[in-house]
């Protein structure tokens, strides 16, 4: 039976990661956001110190409901140094407007939300986690108040509602198959493949809304949109990965024969195409990243599609999402630094020759270039693609890394082009900076340590 | 026995009965009327199934709280649903595979060959002495406690979420504030002037 | 598993409605002489002498109002929903009856002895709400509607507190059977919840105010304000119908706040050496009895003492301050329990 004085050390993390939400909440009614800030801050670094203990451990919790393996203590460990980024983003952006703490209680719950989707082995925990993390990011979409984030807000709520709805319809054919709610169970033979398949379309649907994988991705561009900058960067990094973590967890326990592969394979494909061209004719800077991260979202499907066919697929999906939240975070912090459209970046290279490097570097990692995070990340995906006898996918995911280039070249051009009027550019707070630095360290430490960081666990 | 399955048919003729009327009827008070009608007798046919605590929560929750919002909001907005009639046959071919679809999604699992009487044996009744809430409690606070707790953060998100979006301090609007009435002292309000009486009638 | 055949059904039937009736009918007395109290218990309050005039002293005053109620004409009014109108008043007056079936009027005599009766009050209490929601609508005037959405609103918020309150009282008796809930208060005056449970009880007595919707609550009919809020277009039975639902309510109240916090049937001198043997003579329902009758004191000394609260108040106290109080309190009761704080939770 289950054993309070056990389980409960083991999920301090989530607990911490609660009080900071709390915490934020609590110096928010005291008009005092800057402690809000400090509160969340403090608690989500000491919630990823206290993860680092657990990242030998391979167990559950609560009758294995909640899963604490490799990937969702790593989840913790990449999404809750993100979240604290993107708290500094949302600082510098959003400082002084009214409910500014309110701001950082949200993050904080919607990482929450999404560190339960990384960790669930039950389905139970990936409603709860789909329902969680979105509440709050409606409303941090529609914080600024104006006709464009409650229009972003809008389409964000009814998709996801619409999303959520069908996603439990299908679960609920699992819990009518297996009789319990637990996803260990569905690797029991004999159950009826009508009700897997089911389930899984519903999952699919569930899951790919939030992690924007096509063709349920239509509310990523707008929302993020509409978002203040910081919310859309992390929207792109934070639930999407969770949800893209949560998949991990499923497939781990889909039956083989299932012929689930195929169909996260096609969407993969789908993904990834209609990501980066559609990024290709954006001239909004955020609707473009919004894209690209759809697109990225799809090279993630590479990794989940080898899980428990290649040793790699884990590793690549934890390396793919550590190197992703880092340049990810780094592009939309310099866009929140220098404005949203092509226009503003024309000349910031030359003007600005740190945070122009800086945005290459990003962008370059985006699109896979060796030495940086990217590459690492994308190579050792089409490696577990490889591995698991999808040797087409890893092949139309390169084709599309090549298209992600002319996607983001787009940028580096208007970088280092002469501006057309005079050189407007913004000047971003020290958070900014301090957040694009943090970024690019994180996105060459991973791309170059990563060698040596592998060589144990390959 | 029989008195239970002629309580169970008399409950579910309501139900079916109560269910159908609320997307038929014309009047949208009326809709919330009958869903409340359908709330409250499907909750004593969970009676029947020995679940009281679940039973009497649906009647306290739904029928208590949330359909009394509902028919708050229902009439307040003085909704006219002719104009929303008006899209069904528009929308028609959109909606029939739809439900063509779920219909048979729900055919092919809930065949007998799987869900089927056989495959499902009744439990076994339970006895006097058995309380279902407190098997409930049992398993909601040890088994379940982890889920159940992120329930009440979902609770909470969307209270904070729902606030943070509707409730903001507006420059231009008027307020009291009582600390500051109460503590109101005279030389706030009254100045009291020395001025000489007027002499010339 | 044997058939029970149709005349043991008959004769298990007859015996229910039997006891139902045993139960209604004085409860519609108490509700009667209740607002013959109310009339007398005010007028003595505002120094005047109140009904005198039918019968000796006025006592047979609400007989009097009855027939004259009985007798008067049902007025439906004019583009009104005539089904629902009528359907009103029933739905507000069922509950406020169908309650009384769980309430232990002594140690074990008790119609149903429900498991989760506390619950099925608390059910119960919440859908009496729909009477005066419907009232409001189906009259299609104004001054009716205003009282159902202020009606609404308010039973909406102090249903929380009372929620919580309630709360307090199983974590005490580690039981929501409301017989276990006053056995569990067995001892003396003192081991009764109204001590441990003080600000609970309070909340739990006032709430109960709000939720009858009776002064200084009483926005929902607001003579001054929206005439008679949400009764004010019926006449003859069907008004009668929701005042005695709103009379009865408030006995359910009173009643209830005498089971959960002073001790329900049990003697307010057990444990006290002379007088318990005393005393020991007098029944249960007696002691259940005078307990509620306080609380019936109460309601009608607020009404004669202080000033509709206005609406805006009202909200307010209900969010802002009964339902922090309540939570606080059952964390603070939960470390209690936990200690195992006697007398109470040892």
């Amino acid at each position: 039976m289950i054993t309070m004085a056990r389980d409960l050390p083991l999920l301090w993390p989530e607990i911490l990661v609660l009080l900071a939400g709390a915490g934020a909440l609590a110096c928010e009614m005291l008009r005092l956001p800057r402690t809000a800030l400090a509160v969340a801050t403090a608690l989500l670094l000491a919630a990823t110190a206290l993860s680092l203990p657990l990242l030998s451990l391979d167990t559950t919790v609560f009758g294995g409901t909640f899963r604490v393996d490799a990937l969702s203590v790593w989840a913790k460990l990449i999404l809750l140094p993100a979240t604290v980024l993107a708290l500094l983003l949302a600082r510098a952006e959003l400082a002084g407007s009214d409910r500014e703490g309110t701001v950082y209680a949200l993050l904080c719950f919607t990482s929450f939300g999404a560190l339960v989707l990384a960790g669930s082995g039950d389905t139970m925990f990936l409603v709860l986690g789909v329902l969680l993390s979105g509440l709050g990011a409606f409303a941090l979409v529609a914080y600024p108040r104006d006709d464009a984030a409650t229009e972003a807000a809008m389409k964000f709520f009814v998709f996801a509602s619409v999303a959520g709805a069908v996603m439990v319809f299908g679960l609920s054919y699992w819990f009518g198959a297996t009789g319990t709610t637990l996803l260990d169970d569905l690797a029991t033979p004999g159950l009826p493949p009508a009700a897997i398949a089911i389930g899984l379309a519903g999952m699919i649907v569930g899951l790919g809304y939030k992690a924007s994988l096509a063709p349920f991705h239509f509310w990523a561009p707008d929302a993020y949109e509409g978002a203040p900058v910081s919310v859309a960067a992390y929207l792109s990094v934070v639930p999407k990965i969770g949800a893209l973590f949560a998949l991990a967890q499923v497939a781990r326990d889909l039956p083989p024969g299932s012929g689930w592969s195929g169909a996260v394979a096609a969407v993969a494909v789908l993904t990834m195409t209609w990501g980066y061209l559609a990024a290709l004719v954006q001239d909004n800077l955020v609707r473009l990243l919004a894209y690209s991260s759809i697109a990225q979202a799809g090279y993630f499907l590479l990794g989940i599609v080898a899980v428990g066919a290649s040793p790699l697929a884990l590793l690549s999906l934890v390396l793919f999402g550590a190197a992703y939240a880092a340049m990810n975070l780094g592009a939309f912090a310099i866009i929140q630094r220098s404005g949203r459209t092509l226009e503003s970046f024309a000349g910031l290279g030359r003007a600005r020759p740190a945070v122009g490097v800086a945005m290459v570097l990003f962008l370059l990692s985006l699109t896979g270039i060796p030495p940086l995070a990217g590459f690492v990340g994308k190579l050792l995906l089409f490696g577990a693609a490889i591995d698991a006898n999808h040797t087409w996918l890893a092949v139309i995911a390169i084709v599309n890394s090549v298209l992600s280039l002319a996607v983001y070249l787009r940028i580096v051009v208007a970088l280092y082009r002469q501006p057309a009027g005079a050189p407007g550019v913004p000047a971003g707070g020290a958070l900014v900076t301090l957040v694009w630095v943090a970024a690019l360290a994180a996105t060459l430490l991973i791309g170059l340590a990563a060698q040596p960081l592998l060589a144990p666990l390959v | 026995m029989a008195f239970e399955k002629l309580v169970f048919y008399i409950l579910a003729a309501i139900l079916v009965y109560a269910a159908t009327r609320v997307i038929t009827v014309r009047n949208p008070v009326h809709a919330v009327l009958h869903l409340v009608l359908a709330f409250f007798t499907c909750s004593g046919l969970w009676l029947l199934l020995e679940a009281e605590f679940l039973a009497i929560t649906l009647v306290l929750v739904y029928v208590g709280a949330v359909m009394v919002l509902f028919l708050f909001v229902v009439m307040m907005l003085d909704i006219n649903l002719a104009p929303m009639k008006e899209g069904f046959v528009r929308y028609l071919p959109v909606g029939l595979p739809v439900a063509l679809l779920m219909l048979l999604e729900m055919y092919l699992v809930v065949r007998a060959k799987y869900f089927g009487v056989e495959q499902m044996p009744l439990p076994p009744r339970h006895g006097a002495d058995y309380s279902n809430t407190a098997e409930l409690g049992g398993v909601l606070y040890t088994d379940y406690v982890y889920p159940f707790e992120i329930a009440a953060v979902i609770l909470l998100v969307a209270i904070v979420a729902a606030i943070a979006l509707t409730m903001r301090r507006r420059p231009d609007s008027k307020y009291q504030n009582p600390a500051q009435q109460i503590s109101v002292r005279r030389q706030d309000r009254v100045r009291l002037v020395r001025m000489e009486a007027d002499k010339n009638e | 598993m044997n058939e029970i055949s149709l005349i043991d059904w008959i004769i298990t039937g007859g015996w229910i409605l039997i006891k139902i009736v045993v139960i209604v009918a004085p409860l519609m007395l108490a509700v009667a002489y209740l607002t013959y109290a109310e009339r007398k218990i005010i007028g003595y309050m505002q120094l005047r002498i109140g009904p005198n005039r039918v019968g000796p002293r006025g006592w047979l005053q609400p007989i009097a109002d009855a027939l004259k109620l009985m007798l008067k004409e049902i007025i439906i009014p004019a583009n009104s929903n005539r089904y629902l109108f009528v359907v009103a008043p029933t739905l507000a007056i069922g509950p406020a009856l169908a309650a009384w079936a769980v309430i232990p009027f002594d140690d074990g005599l008790v119609l149903a002895d429900v498991d989760a009766s506390l619950l099925y009050i608390l059910a119960l209490t919440s859908i009496g709400v729909y009477g005066v929601i419907i009232a409001g609508w189906a009259a299609n005037s104004k001054y009716a509607f205003l009282g159902a959405m202020r009606s609404a609103a308010q039973i909406v918020a102090y249903e929380i507190a009372m929620g919580f309150a309630l709360v307090g009282v199983l974590m005490a008796a580690g039981s929501i059977n409301l017989g276990d809930i006053v056995r569990a208060q067995e001892g003396s005056l003192v081991h009764w919840f109204w001590l441990p449970l003080l600000p609970l009880f309070l909340i739990y007595f006032i709430s109960g105010v709000a939720e009858t919707n009776r002064a200084p609550f009483d926005v929902a009919e607001g003579e001054s304000e929206i005439v008679a809020g949400f009764h004010v277009e019926y006449s003859g039975m069907t008004f009668a119908v929701f005042f005695l639902a709103e009379y009865a309510n408030m006995i359910l109240i009173a009643t209830l706040a005498a089971l959960m916090f002073l001790g329900g049937w049990l003697s307010p001198f057990q444990g006290v050496p002379l007088l318990e043997p005393m005393f020991a003579w007098v029944p249960g329902m007696v002691w259940l009895m005078l307990k509620a009758a306080l609380f019936l004191f109460c309601y009608l000394w607020f009404r004669a003492t202080f000033p509709r609260y206005r609406y805006d108040q009202i909200m307010r106290l209900g969010w802002k301050v009964f339902i922090p109080i309540t939570i606080v309190w059952l964390a603070i009761e939960g470390a209690a329990v936990v200690g195992g704080l006697g007398p109470w939770f040892d």
